[in-house]
């Protein structure tokens, strides 16, 4: 966590990093004249490499449009997403497979693991897709894979491991190809406190270990605790954020709680 | 309300399997038209007609037989369908409507999907009817003679029969289905399908190498053994086919497998693209649906094998019958006491009435039989297999080759032909044969100088090859197949009981003219000589020709019928199991398009998947079918014509337009389903 630190101080020294996400002024409106819905209202958001940011917000409240933008599922009505130096609203139909192969890493709420392929398999599918060479891809399988303590199942099929093992295969999927952002839906949504608390150390630790940027969607505080970073979003766009500092988890944890009821208080006083 | 629901899910299933619909429809619209056969004949000459209500019973039979095999196939396809709701009939029960409800929903699914296709069914089938009529005049070489719209009462009732026990045994499947599963297991369908079977390598080796040793042997007994000539190979030929048909099976079983096995060792293959996922989605497949494939194989061999040897069988018939007409007419007598009291032909046919001067020129042949060949010694053949120490051809152990004819008899038919006559030296003789199977055997015979004894005499071959022209054709017949007859000295054959006597006829004038004046010969011939004579013919150009169309007409209509029909029913069992197969793996083609797999790889992969759906059990069939065929082609010309292949091309370009429709048409629905799936926003994303 010390490392952590130093080469986020060090980064400093030279300046502000280069953002690896930069949401500027984004909206979203869905819907004809007569009832128009603003799912983005303006939306400002950075993200610097080696980040690992929860998303937070009620339902509702635009986070999973935001993440379909970011994630070049969907397009903004305006406003700018720059992924890596690059305007994604600007990539062409036939670049965008491509593009979020080689830039984006995805962990969904289901794993999302083909059913007939084995974790091995599964892992390799991001590399097989790039053409990566057939030993390439053994050693980035094995190493991702080892970082995420799943070594032991890989050559079983979906059906056969525990929700909290699918859900690690699918995040050494995301990381696999080594993306510039991983973008996590409710990766915690569908395991057990035990599941989810290793999948969470998981994620931290390849945060750490391998400076991968990650961008978490969540709804859960025990989850968002973490972080380094949360953002509160509402009614389309970031009402607050809270930096972990030297906090540790459950300080951090205790803060967020407040921010929430905050958030909640204010809902009932509407 | 359940009707609403009914209809609904009806306009469902039809636009997500149309496939399903179209074969029902093409069912049914196949049925009716074919069995409109016996009325065709109304618009047609009377002969032809008269033909057509017997070639029409047949196909009465065939119609029933058709309906089972349908039948089975199109309870398999509801069935599929059927697993594949049982998450939305248990969501029915959930939300509280009874079981009987439930049945009263799915009974009037089936009966508006039985009904719409029976009614759009019959509408194409009179269409096509009305179409077939001038198909069947052209092939029967007559022309319609007065053409209005017509409705066979009674197709349409055999075909609602048909389909009416189809639909009612779906009906009695879907409420078997129904009442044994229990709601829980209703709602947990789709995930206890994800769990994937997959067998252990050994054990799947094994099996493919034995289904392939299985389908080998099978292959060899049938090339060495051929069809069953008579009761005694029945046995061999039984086992034969459980062979073949337990080596596809155990074939399909292990393939999975070995398949996967030995792609994955194909590391720069196996890594690369989509071909792990593609690999892997065929291959869990086809574990699962190894015995349907196996079933498809077997069925589509019989398709194949059935069309295109019923082609091949019409065109050979043809050709011979071509072949077997050199005269325009050929009266035959058997005498029944060839010894006591021969029959003098030329008289007995002026004797009632009839002046051949008058009909045109004609020679007589008096037919003898060497006298080892009838007294059951060692036969013709068997004596030249003994000097060249070549093996009878196959087809030939039980043939005669031993009549015999005069010089002289044989130079008349010359004349008649207008051919060169044919002289002979003493103690020789000459061998007619023109059937292409046996000719090289017995030319090697004669080479060797193969002797026959004819009464007293030993005679010795005058040529080294037989003679193959017209003229060893000695009398007009359908087959035109003659595997041997001996030209001998005048007085040698005199020696001989003349065993059949024989009249070949040319007209000196047309055609209608000649055959008039021979009308009814037959009849009174017969009534002339009575007892004393075993069988009296009179055969024309024109009835042989007649007689063969009949025969080929026939073939050809069965054969086209059975191949459409089993065609159908396993293309659209195929593309049922593709198209569930695609909307099952929509999630799948999804999680790739969002890990950046490009829509070129996917459909590339799906393209794969249904082609090799399609391919695989075909293969099968048309390996087991060429092997099938090679030998019936032997068989069909050993009658003494090898063309048979033209006709078996026909029949396969036609299997083909069908199959590879059926095969576009399914990849085109499952591309739109995959389309949508990669194309649609993930909404919990």
């Amino acid at each position: 966590m010390a490392r952590h630190m130093d080469s986020d101080s060090a980064s400093m020294a030279h300046g502000a990093p280069a953002p690896v996400l930069e949401v500027r002024d984004v909206t979203k409106t869905y819907g004809g004249h007569s009832a128009t819905t603003h799912a983005l209202n303006g939306i400002n958001l950075t993200i610097a490499a080696g980040e690992f940011v929860a998303l937070m917000g009620p339902s509702g409240s635009g986070k999973s449009t935001l993440l379909n933008c970011i994630a070049t599922i969907d397009a903004p009505t305006s406003g700018t997403i720059m992924l890596a130096g690059t305007n994604v609203s600007r990539i062409s139909r036939s670049r965008l497979a491509d593009f979020r192969r080689e830039k984006l890493g995805f962990i969904f709420q289901d794993s999302n693991l083909l059913d007939s392929l084995t974790a091995r398999e599964n892992i390799s599918l991001p590399l097989t897709i790039g053409r990566v060479p057939a030993a390439q891809i053994e050693a980035d399988v094995v190493a991702a894979a080892t970082s995420l303590g799943i070594e032991e199942v890989l050559d079983k099929y979906p059906y056969q491991m525990s929700g909290g093992q699918r859900q690690r295969v699918a995040a050494a999927r995301a990381l696999v190809t080594n993306p510039e952002l991983v973008l996590a839906d409710e990766p915690t949504g569908a395991l057990d406190s035990k599941n989810a608390k290793l999948l969470l150390e998981s994620l931290e630790s390849i945060n750490q270990s391998r400076g991968a940027t990650v961008l978490m969607v969540t709804h859960d505080e025990t989850a968002a605790s973490y972080c380094r970073r949360v953002l509160f979003i509402r009614d389309g766009r970031v009402f607050t954020e809270l930096d972990r500092g030297s906090d540790s988890r459950h300080a951090f944890f205790e803060r967020i709680m407040q921010v929430v009821a905050v958030q909640g208080g204010v809902d009932d006083a509407r | 309300m359940l009707a609403k629901l009914a209809f609904g899910n009806m306009r469902k299933l039809l636009h997500d399997y149309a496939v399903y619909f179209l074969t029902l429809v093409l069912g049914v619209a196949v049925f009716y038209a074919f069995n409109t056969m016996s009325i065709q004949g109304d618009f047609l000459r009377g002969d032809v007609g008269e033909t057509l209500s017997q070639v029409g019973q047949i196909l009465d039979g065939l119609t029933v037989f058709l309906a089972v095999i349908l039948g089975f196939l199109m309870v398999y396809a509801n069935n599929f369908l059927m697993r594949r709701r049982k998450k939305e009939l248990g969501l029915y029960q959930v939300l509280g409507m009874r079981t009987g409800q439930v049945n009263v929903v799915l009974a009037l699914e089936t009966l508006l999907v039985a009904a719409v296709s029976f009614g759009v069914g019959i509408a194409l089938g009179v269409l096509v009817s009305q179409v077939l009529l001038f198909v069947t005049a052209r092939m029967f070489a007559t022309t319609v003679q007065h053409f209005s719209f017509f409705f066979s009462t009674d197709a349409f009732m055999l075909t609602l029969v048909c389909f009416g026990v189809i639909f009612v045994v779906m009906m009695l499947f879907n409420w078997i289905t129904l009442r044994r599963v229990r709601l829980i297991d209703l709602m947990s369908s789709a995930r206890q399908n994800e769990k994937q079977f997959v067998r252990r390598l050994p054990l799947s080796i094994v099996l493919t190498a034995a289904g392939l040793v299985l389908m080998g042997v099978a292959y060899w007994r049938l090339i060495r053994d051929g069809f069953p000539m008579d009761n005694s190979m029945q046995g061999g030929f039984i086992i034969t086919t459980v062979m073949v048909a337990v080596g596809t099976f155990v074939f399909f079983y292990g393939l999975a497998g070995t398949l996967t096995a030995l792609l994955t060792h194909m590391r720069g293959f196996y890594w690369r693209d989509l071909h792990m996922f593609t690999t892997r989605q065929i291959a869990s497949r086809v574990n699962t649906t190894a015995l349907s494939m196996g079933v498809i194989a077997l069925i589509l061999f019989l398709a194949m094998t059935a069309m295109t040897t019923g082609m091949s069988i019409c065109n050979t018939l043809n050709a011979m019958a071509e072949k077997g007409t050199p005269y325009s007419a050929s009266i035959s007598v058997l005498p029944t006491d060839p010894v006591a009291d021969p029959i003098d032909l030329e008289a007995e046919v002026a004797k009632v009435g009839v002046d051949l001067s008058a009909v045109g020129s004609h020679a007589t042949v008096r037919i003898a039989v060497v006298p080892s060949e009838l007294e059951g010694d060692t036969s013709t053949l068997q004596r030249i297999s003994e000097l060249t120490g070549e093996t009878i051809p196959k087809g030939f152990e039980h043939a005669m080759v031993g009549e015999v004819v005069s010089l002289s008899d044989f130079n008349a038919v010359r004349a008649l032909l207008g051919m060169e006559p044919v002289s002979l030296d003493e103690g020789q003789y000459l061998l007619l044969c023109n059937m292409d199977q046996v000719e090289p055997f017995v030319n090697g015979g004669l080479e060797k100088g193969f002797s026959v004894t004819v009464g007293a005499a030993t005679l010795t071959p005058a040529r080294t090859t037989v003679i193959d022209d017209a003229s060893a054709v000695l009398q007009d017949n359908g087959l035109g197949a003659n595997p041997g007859t001996f030209v001998v000295a005048d007085d040698l054959a005199a020696s001989l009981p003349t065993y059949q006597q024989v009249v070949d006829v040319m007209y000196a004038g047309p055609t209608e003219e000649g055959d008039a004046a021979l009308k009814g010969l037959e009849e009174r011939l017969g009534d002339s000589l009575g007892e004393r004579s075993a069988l009296t013919t009179v055969d024309t150009v024109t009835s042989v020709l007649a007689d063969g169309t009949t025969t080929t007409g026939l073939i050809s209509y069965m054969a086209i019928y059975i191949g459409f029909v089993l065609v159908i029913a396993c293309a659209a069992i195929l593309a049922i199991q593709q198209l569930s197969n695609a909307s099952d793996s929509a999630g799948s083609y999804r999680t790739l398009s969002e890990l950046g797999c490009s829509e070129r790889l996917i459909f590339g992969s799906l393209r794969a998947q249904v082609a090799i759906a399609f391919v695989l059990p075909l293969a099968v069939g048309l390996s087991h079918s060429l092997c099938a065929i090679s030998v019936v082609n032997e068989l069909v010309s050993a009658f003494g014509y090898s063309d048979a292949l033209d006709g078996m091309t026909l029949g396969l370009v036609l299997f083909a337009l069908v199959y590879g429709g059926y095969l576009a048409l399914t990849y085109r629905m499952a591309h739109g389903i995959v389309r949508s799936a990669v194309r649609t926003t993930r909404r919990a994303l």
